[in-house]
C-alpha cells in the first residue's frame, strides 16, 4: 500500500480546527481512496497536531502560523517534491465534500484546464450553502475585476476547493500569494496563461469552529485583494509568460 | 553661526551616539551593511554643526527660506526613507522566514516517518503501524541525510 504511488495530493490547510479536521481526514480516506492527502496545520494553538499524531494522519507541521497562502504553498511543495501530477487543495472545515473531487479533476485529466475551480455559481447543481448576501456582493465585485482586467470571467473567486496540474503544482510551489491568496492565485494563473475551468460544486456551511473572515476584516480584505489583482496584473503586464502549451 | 555651547553640546551628542553605533556592531547586534548608514548619519549631522552654512546653501537649493524649516524636511524625508527601506527589508525577511517555515515543516514529517520507521516500539506512537507511514520517508537515500548533516 504505501509503495503504490499515487499521482493526487489533496491538500487540506488547517489552522485550530481540532473539532473538524478528523471528519474530514476520514471522509477523505473514505471517498478518495485513490488520491494521496496532506493535512497542513498552520500553527494550530489547539489540538489540531495532537490529533493528527493520534489518528496517524498524514500531515505537515508549520511552526509558525503563516496564513492560507502559505500554508497552501507548503502543500505544493510538498506535492512538487514527492512528484505528484495534480494537487486539489480542501477546507480543512469540512466546506468541500470530496463528493466532488471527480468533477474537479475531470478537466485536467482531460488536459482540457490547468487550473480548476469547484464553484458555488455555476449552473448545474442545487443551491447549498451560497454564503451570505453581502459577501456574495464582494465576491461579484472581484469576478467583476478579474473579468476587466484580463477577459476571464470565474465567479466564485474566493474558492478554495481547486485542482491544479503538475505544471502549476512548480509554479505556486515557487510562488504563492500570501493574505488572502484565492482571487489573486486566479489572476496569477490566467496571466501565465494558464487554461481555467470552473465546475459545479455544492458546499456545506463549516461543521463547527470560526471562519476566518469577519465582518470587520472584510472591507481590508476587499481592498487589499482589489490593490493586489491590479497589482498583479499591472507586473504580469511587461513580462508575460510564452504559452507552454 | 550657532552659539558655541550648543555646537559642543551636539558634538558631544554625536559622539555618543557614534560610540552607541559602534558598540553595538562590536557585540553583533547591527549588521554592518547598516552600520555604515549610521556611521553616514552621524557624519553628515557633524558636518551640519561644524559648517552650519551648508544648510543655507541647501535651503536656497531647494527654494526654502529659512534654514530651520529645511532642516526639518530634510529630516523628516530622511526618517521616511529609513522607514521605507525598513519596510522593505521586513517584507523581504517575512519571505524568507515563510520559506523556512515550509521547508522545516517538510522536513519534519520526514524525520518523524523515519524515526516511526527506524525504531518501530518507541513509546511516542502505536509502533506496530509503523509500515501505514505513505513511504515518502523511507525514500530518503543516505545522500539526501548526509548532505542535511554536514550542512
Amino acid at each position: 500500500m504505501a509503495e503504490k504511488k499515487k499521482s493526487v495530493l489533496l491538500l487540506i490547510a488547517a489552522y485550530n480546527e481540532e473539532e473538524n479536521i478528523l471528519q474530514v481526514a476520514e471522509e477523505i480516506t473514505t471517498r478518495c481512496p485513490d488520491a494521496d492527502y496532506l493535512i497542513i496545520n498552520d500553527g494550530s494553538t489547539d489540538g489540531t497536531e495532537r490529533i493528527c499524531r493520534e489518528h496517524r494522519l498524514t500531515h505537515v507541521r508549520l511552526p509558525i502560523n503563516l496564513g492560507i497562502g502559505g500554508a497552501i504553498q507548503t502543500g505544493y511543495r510538498y506535492a512538487r517534491d514527492n512528484g505528484y501530477e495534480i494537487a486539489v487543495q480542501l477546507d480543512g472545515d469540512g466546506q468541500h465534500d470530496p463528493a466532488y473531487l471527480t468533477r474537479v479533476l475531470e478537466p485536467i485529466l482531460t488536459g482540457e484546464a490547468d487550473y480548476v475551480i469547484g464553484s458555488r455559481f455555476v449552473s448545474g447543481e442545487g443551491a447549498g450553502f451560497q454564503s451570505t448576501g453581502a459577501r456574495r456582493f464582494g465576491i461579484r465585485f472581484l469576478s467583476a475585476l478579474i473579468h476587466i482586467l484580463c477577459g476571464v470571467r470565474v465567479r466564485d473567486v474566493t474558492s478554495g476547493f481547486r485542482a491544479v496540474n503538475r505544471r502549476f503544482i512548480e509554479t505556486f510551489a515557487e510562488n504563492y500569494p500570501t493574505d488572502y491568496p484565492e482571487p489573486e492565485a486566479i489572476m496569477d494563473a490566467v496571466m501565465r496563461r494558464g487554461r481555467i475551468r470552473e465546475v459545479p460544486v455544492v458546499m456545506r456551511e463549516r461543521a463547527g469552529g470560526v471562519s476566518s473572515i469577519n465582518l470587520k476584516r472584510s472591507v481590508y480584505y476587499m481592498i487589499k485583494v482589489s490593490l493586489d489583482i491590479i497589482v498583479c496584473r499591472i507586473s504580469y503586464g511587461f513580462r508575460r509568460e510564452k504559452r507552454s502549451t | 553661526m550657532l552659539p558655541q555651547r550648543l555646537t559642543l553640546a551636539l558634538i558631544l551628542a554625536i559622539v555618543v551616539f557614534f560610540i552607541a553605533v559602534l558598540w553595538l556592531l562590536k557585540n553583533r547586534r547591527l549588521a554592518l551593511k547598516y552600520t555604515l548608514l549610521w556611521f553616514l548619519t552621524a557624519f553628515l549631522m557633524l558636518l551640519l554643526v561644524l559648517f552650519p552654512g551648508l544648510m543655507n546653501f541647501a535651503a536656497s537649493l531647494v527654494g526654502i527660506q529659512s534654514r530651520m524649516n529645511a532642516l526639518y524636511i530634510f529630516l523628516i524625508a530622511f526618517l521616511i526613507l529609513l522607514v521605507f527601506s525598513l519596510t522593505s527589508i521586513v517584507s523581504r525577511q517575512t519571505d524568507r522566514i515563510r520559506s523556512l517555515a515550509q521547508a522545516q515543516a517538510i522536513l519534519e514529517k520526514r524525520v518523524r516517518e523515519l524515526e516511526e520507521e527506524t525504531f518501530p516500539a518507541d513509546p511516542g506512537g502505536s509502533g506496530s503501524q509503523s509500515g501505514m507511514t505513505d513511504g515518502n520517508g523511507g525514500k530518503t537515500d543516505p545522500a539526501d541525510t548526509d548532505a542535511g548533516v554536514s550542512a
